[in-house]
């Protein structure tokens, strides 16, 4: 087994775990980078956790670390409980030496990925630091009831893009008082994480584990704190009181309690009988309220739920229904980590003629045959691969980027005809089979296909880089299966 | 009425007016004359005095003291729902707290279960509040009524039985009275609430009618009410701590009204036990005439062994005060256990003394002045007290059964006071267990 190094950052003078020659100490996250570490083991020791300025200390010193391309992923243990501070580590141990094994396995796993690849891909950064952590590591939602996300994920926050990051312009040391403690809450870093994850979940990166919870939101603002209010259904003031209503069993007169109320008794408006005894002399047909601003009349209130945020009412079916998930890497995530490569799934096709993959080489197969026998049957293929997806989408934004392929994905589709049949062989890799189509035709509208980005008005970092190629399967050779050929051909792409 | 017809026309009829008016009245009964007269001529004035005070009372004053309502329940199952809804529905804006106290609750489970499905409902109302106390063993309504004066908060402490229900103006009209510092409780009036079930319960009707909402009604206005009805009491809390609660044993309003006015008697304080016609509690009596024969037996015969037996030291007019003395006499050890025993004895002596037809000729016009009394007084309180004069007016046809009813009554509370002086009866009580009246040191 490889000897790691163990790195332990001293913030104070209260250390709990004693000093080891194995062990090597710094004074601070910073200190840590500067000297370009090796992968290894951090300990942050040195501080009681009793103050809130030690936890602050604390978080602000793992966010360092986690920004880090050296440390995103790597094993980090806190020395004592820091509280809230605690889930966002690896562990708590007195004793390093106890954690080894799961650390040195987490170390073990981070060796297969490279580094260059974490550079600039922070999505990437969060898949790998599940990954390291095993089949098993779910990626939890913690609950912060004070904040308006309510339910997020921490350990992804502290690896998003520090260039987006809040906590860069707000440095801990710039604040004071109460705006610190805000920052501590790292608000806008967690809203990020949220859409990070649903990004991640989208694209099938991570799994849904096991349902946390169900939270209802504000349809404007996405906020969780709603206030249920019962109103009156007619203004919407919730100024109404509960009614009683009276039977008069002598002559049948219903009407409210107030109407029958004289001094300390009921007396009945319509024909003066006192009303003494509840079941024998009146009784009560029905419950009702009554609005004091605009005096209606109604048997149930209505129910509506307000936004303590941004004040918005909203009726309780019209809320936002939020399930809240642990996560699990999924195994097209996993791969992504282990080739460095995020690959961005497009619905190119769709349709009775989008076919899978295997059947789409079986019907090559039979055109082949097919074709053998009758030499007039030409057919023809396009292959067309996105390469950029990813970095576009990353560079212009999600909305932008959805807008874009729409319109491509649209294009594509009203160049193929009824009978022409496509596949997809790779999450950016598409095939159309065009029969009676002869090659030169073929290559006109993939040299359209190709041209297309150009037809966006785009600066060119952000184009779409789109190949498409013409390809026809030799017929004479029968050693090569069509599906061998489609992977030859995709290589050209 | 063959019979009646026979006597009016016999020849014995003329022989009663030939005597003389004087030795008439002296040979039908002296008692009446000397004792049923006078009392009637009292209540009479008192309800005439009330019905006059009661036109010129005005407004309440915003005097509205906190109620603790403790509602002793056994077997009455869904009917204690009643009771709960009934004080819930009060006109009155004070606070209501209502303890149900469920005797043998285990036993009672659906008496339990019923006043725990009314805690929804009363959750709905401001100033309401119920709290259910299973007592899981039985011990008796004492006991019930003592558990619920350690939960009780209010100002005014109701003893309330799980098969009364009241009028919505109840709790307003008894605690208008505490106001007055020197009021130490009130009793409330019962009503039968199944008076139109059977002829005995119509007639229990107009007993209680009389005997509680008019007579009571005409003492109270000379400060001599002798009794706080145990179905139906109200007291201040400060007095039912000074007298440190109920007693074990039977018969518990008789006995906490007695040591009641002990108390106030011994520290020569003023005081007053008031009666509200108006305070109105609904109760069920027994549809049945033999059912009704042996509830009187009960109450009967706890009556006398409270009297002869736990409270002999109480019967001293320095302590009690001449009125009441001569009240509790007069109306307690008097009418209800001495009158039986004279009554009892005149008749017998009347048919051994004269001919048959003489006897019932006399027994005749006893029955006939009694009729007459009972009508004449029966008018004037439905008058003045009535707050369903219809429905009060309506058992007029039953009065010419009544003077048989209360001589079938009055024959009855002989043997029950027979009984207890023999064979201590008070001990058979259904009211409470026999390890809780066997322990009792009376």
């Amino acid at each position: 087994m490889k000897e790691y190094k163990i790195y332990r950052i001293l913030l104070g003078e209260e250390t709990a775990h004693s000093s080891d020659n194995k062990i090597s100490d710094f004074q601070s996250a910073r200190e840590l980078l500067e000297i370009q570490p090796e992968p290894g083991i951090v300990l942050l020791d040195g501080l009681k956790g009793k103050k809130t300025s030690d936890r602050l200390k604390v978080f602000w010193e793992l966010v360092e670390l986690r920004e880090s391309v050296e440390f995103c992923c790597a094993p980090i243990y806190l020395s004592r409980t820091m509280q809230q501070i605690d889930i966002l580590v690896d562990g708590i141990t007195g004793n390093i030496e106890e954690r080894l094994p799961e650390a040195i396995s987490i170390l073990e796993k981070s060796v297969r990925i490279s580094r260059d690849k974490l550079q600039d891909n922070h999505n990437l950064r969060m898949l790998a630091y599940m990954y390291v952590r095993g089949e098993e590591y779910s990626l939890s939602p913690v609950c912060s009831p004070f904040s308006q996300w309510i339910y997020s994920y921490p350990h992804m926050a502290l690896l998003l893009d520090s260039s987006t990051k809040a906590s860069k312009i707000l440095r801990p040391e710039d604040l004071s008082g109460l705006e610190r403690l805000r920052s501590f809450r790292f608000d806008t870093e967690m809203i990020m994480a949220l859409r990070a994850v649903s990004f991640l979940e989208d694209h099938g990166y991570i799994a849904q584990d096991a349902l946390v919870d169900r939270v209802r939101k504000c349809p404007k603002c996405n906020t969780g704190h709603l206030n249920y209010v019962d109103i009156c259904p007619n203004c919407g003031s919730i100024d109404f009181n509960k009614k009683l209503m009276i039977h008069c069993f002598t002559c049948g007169h219903v009407a409210p309690d107030s109407d029958f109320r004289k001094n300390m008794s009921f007396v009945c408006p319509k024909c003066n009988t006192v009303l003494r005894h509840l079941g024998s002399d009146y009784d009560h047909p029905l419950e009702s309220h009554e609005c004091n601003n605009c005096g209606s009349k109604f048997i149930e209130p209505d129910v509506k739920a307000d936004c303590l945020f941004c004040k918005t009412r909203s009726v309780p079916s019209d809320l936002t229904v939020v399930n809240i998930y642990s996560y699990k890497l999924s195994e097209k995530g996993s791969a992504a980590v282990r080739t460095g490569t995020m690959q961005m799934e497009v619905q190119l096709f769709d349709g009775r003629n989008n076919l899978k993959f295997n059947y789409f080489c079986s019907i090559v197969e039979w055109m082949r045959e097919y074709r053998k026998r009758y030499s007039d049957e030409i057919f023809t293929m396009i292959g067309i691969k996105f390469s950029n997806l990813y970095e576009v989408e990353t560079s212009v934004g999600e909305e932008l980027y959805n807008k874009i392929m729409d319109e491509i994905i649209f294009r594509i589709r009203s160049m193929v005809r009824t009978t022409d049949i496509t596949t997809s062989s790779a999450p950016d890799t598409f095939w159309i089979l065009l029969p009676r189509t002869i090659f030169d035709n073929s290559k006109i509208l993939a040299e359209r296909i190709e041209q297309l980005n150009n037809m966006l008005e785009m600066k060119s970092e952000n184009k779409i880089e789109i190949t498409a190629k013409c390809f026809q399967i030799p017929t004479e050779d029968n050693e090569i299966s069509a599906e061998k050929y489609l992977e030859l051909f995709a290589e050209e792409l | 009425m063959e019979v009646f017809e026979e006597l009016l026309s016999s020849e014995y009829l003329p022989l009663l007016f030939e005597e003389g008016a004087g030795t008439l009245l002296l040979k039908f009964m002296p008692f009446v004359l000397f004792f049923e007269l006078p009392l009637a001529i009292l209540v009479i004035i008192g309800v005439i005095k009330y019905t006059v005070d009661r036109r010129y009372e005005g407004e309440r004053r915003p005097y509205f003291p906190s109620v603790s309502c403790i509602i002793t329940c056994y077997s009455e199952g869904r009917d204690v729902q009643k009771t709960i809804m009934s004080l819930t529905e009060q006109i009155y804006p004070g606070k209501i707290e209502m303890l149900a106290m469920i005797d043998g609750a285990a036993k009672n489970k659906f008496t339990y279960d019923s006043a725990h499905e009314m805690s929804h409902y009363v959750s709905g109302f401001e100033n309401r509040k119920l709290l259910v106390v299973p007592k899981w063993q039985r011990g008796g309504r004492v006991s019930s009524l003592n558990t619920g004066l350690n939960f009780a908060s209010g100002e005014i402490v109701m003893a309330l039985d799980g098969d009364t229900s009241f009028d919505n103006n109840m709790v307003e009209r008894a605690t208008r009275h505490f106001e007055d510092p020197t009021v130490a409780a009130v009793s409330g009036c019962l009503r039968v609430r199944n008076a139109d079930e059977s002829l005995t319960a119509s007639l229990q009707a107009i007993e209680y009618f009389i005997s509680i909402q008019a007579s009571k009604t005409g003492l109270s206005s000379f400060n001599m009410v002798n009794n706080i009805s145990g179905a139906f009491g109200v007291f201040r809390k400060s007095v039912l701590d000074l007298v440190e609660g109920w007693d074990a044993g039977t018969a518990e309003d008789l006995d906490i009204t007695l040591r009641i006015k002990n108390y106030f008697g011994r520290y020569k304080k003023e005081f007053r036990i008031l009666f509200d016609p108006e305070a109105i509690g609904h109760t069920d009596a027994p549809a049945t005439f033999k059912g009704f024969l042996k509830q009187r037996i009960r109450w009967d015969g706890d009556l006398s062994y409270l009297y002869f037996r736990k409270h002999r030291p109480s019967f001293n007019p320095k302590l009690l005060g001449w009125p009441n003395f001569l009240m509790i006499i007069l109306t307690g050890l008097f009418s209800q256990i001495v009158m039986p025993f004279l009554i009892f004895a005149y008749t017998v002596w009347l048919f051994v003394r004269y001919p048959i037809e003489y006897s019932s000729a006399l027994l005749l016009m006893v029955y006939l002045f009694y009729l007459l009394l009972l009508v004449v007084m029966y008018l004037i309180f439905v008058g003045c007290l009535s707050e369903r004069p219809k429905e009060d007016l309506s058992r007029l046809c039953f009065l010419p059964l009544m003077p048989i009813f209360a001589f079938a009554a009055r024959m009855n509370s002989l043997v029950a006071t027979v009984w207890e002086l023999t064979a201590s009866g008070h001990r058979d009580t259904s009211m409470a267990p026999w390890w809780v009246t066997q322990k009792n040191k009376f």
